[in-house]
């Protein structure tokens, strides 16, 4: 199984998930999951559970 | 493409009240938004470790983990799930030992105090962890104390100078996560926290053989750069053009037709350690910046003890943990007496009576 795994996210998911789709086309991978590492930053709308990113200043 | 993620989140329960306000007072285009369309298939998300101003209640309110988003699940404040047969153990948080051994006493409204301790482990989760089978894969958010001695060190060092003093004080890390590191003997270790890529190669078995009870640093060259010839493929945002690392078995391999071999070589015989059990991979990664080491991707086993699904799911010695540790979950500043170990015996959820 392919894992990828990644430090401190600190909101930049979007970030993280541009580097690994680039990663996964430049190498023909596809990866199965993604481990986070901590200080993910992000906050929870409890009404439609998703996600805003807290950018950090 | 979709991927799942799995988080370690400490840093997530921040004070939701405080986070609110910081969201409104924004403009809607500095906030993206996940929904179910996320990029991803699975995402672990043992979010660790928390600055202090972020918003952690929304993580509190998932004392035991659970989807954050529909494609987003966090481990909780320790966890462990399993997908497609691989074990994922987490610890969410940083040590601070004067925190260590309290309840889980923070509420609203957060004080300043409260609003840092509530990202710092307890005795409480690392106990609950101790008595779990040795997973394929461990979290945590800071690193395990020791782990230095394991790998390059004097070239974090050269990376990261103002270490040194924490090191010699024995306080680079986390000492509950050594002690599980020691005794869980995980396949891989990963961790974050530091903002540098460090990567580290534990053999148990001489670190057993070496006779000092804190564990013996491996001869550097058994260790050093070889440990990561296990890792596949390696990107660090924009570091794509970069060679190869020596010892690093990269998708887009640079490297000449001799050393793969001598590669191929020296991962297979890293391989069977790992087989037994008795070595653990760690891997600790930067933070998401461009030209940081803060991706990398791994080929990892299945392990046949673990029963395969193709959905993320709960590990049932977890569970049985989880609910026998319930009653002894505190909330105040002084905790419960945990379980000794001679109680824990008697009961049956962790120890079937005739193997029922």
């Amino acid at each position: 199984m392919k894992i990828a795994v990644e430090g401190c996210c600190h909101g930049e998911l979007d970030a993280i998930y541009a580097s690994l789709q680039r990663l996964q086309s430049q190498t023909s991978t596809t990866v199965d999951l993604l481990l986070i590492g901590g200080d993910f930053q992000v906050a929870l709308i409890p009404d439609d559970k998703r996600l805003i990113v807290e950018y950090s200043q | 493409m979709q991927i799942w993620h799995v988080l370690l989140c400490p840093r997530s329960s921040v004070v939701w009240a405080t986070l609110q306000i910081t969201i409104m007072e924004r403009s809607v285009p500095q906030c993206s938004r996940y929904s179910s369309a996320g990029t991803t298939k699975q995402v672990i998300t043992y979010t660790n470790c928390n600055p202090p101003q972020k918003s952690p209640q929304g993580l509190r309110d998932r004392f035991y983990g659970g989807w954050i988003a529909p494609n987003i699940y966090y481990l909780g404040a320790s966890g462990v799930v399993t997908y497609k047969g691989v074990t994922i153990a987490g610890l969410s948080g940083i040590y601070k030992r004067y925190h260590y051994h309290q309840g889980h006493h923070e509420r609203l409204p957060y004080t300043e105090d409260s609003k840092r301790s509530i990202y710092h482990i307890r005795e409480y989760d690392v106990h609950k962890l101790s008595l779990i089978d040795p997973p394929t894969v461990f979290m945590s958010h800071d690193w395990p104390t020791g782990i230095h001695r394991f790998g390059d060190h004097v070239g974090l060092l050269r990376r990261k100078a103002h270490f040194r003093e924490d090191i010699e004080r024995g306080e680079l890390g986390s000492r509950p996560a050594e002690e599980l590191l020691q005794r869980l003997k995980p396949w891989y270790w990963f961790s974050a926290h530091l903002h540098v890529k460090f990567a580290a190669f534990v053999d148990h078995d001489a670190v057993a053989g070496g006779a000092t009870a804190g564990g013996q640093s491996v001869p550097r060259e058994e260790l050093g750069e070889d440990e990561e010839g296990e890792i596949v493929l390696e990107d660090s945002d924009e570091e794509v053009q970069k060679p190869a690392s020596p010892g690093k078995r990269a998708l887009s391999s640079s490297a000449g037709e001799s050393d793969s071999k001598r590669l191929k070589q020296e991962n297979h015989i890293a391989d069977e350690k790992v087989k037994t059990g008795r070595t653990t991979r760690f891997l600790a990664l930067d933070k998401c910046l461009p030209h940081r080491d803060f991706l990398q991707i791994l080929d990892i086993d299945a392990d046949p003890t673990t029963q395969y699904s193709d959905s993320l799911s709960y590990d049932p010695k977890w569970l049985a943990i989880t609910k026998t540790f319930h009653p002894y979950l505190s909330t105040a500043l002084k905790p419960h007496p945990l379980p000794s170990a001679e109680e824990l015996q008697t009961y049956p959820l962790l120890y079937p009576v005739n193997g029922k």
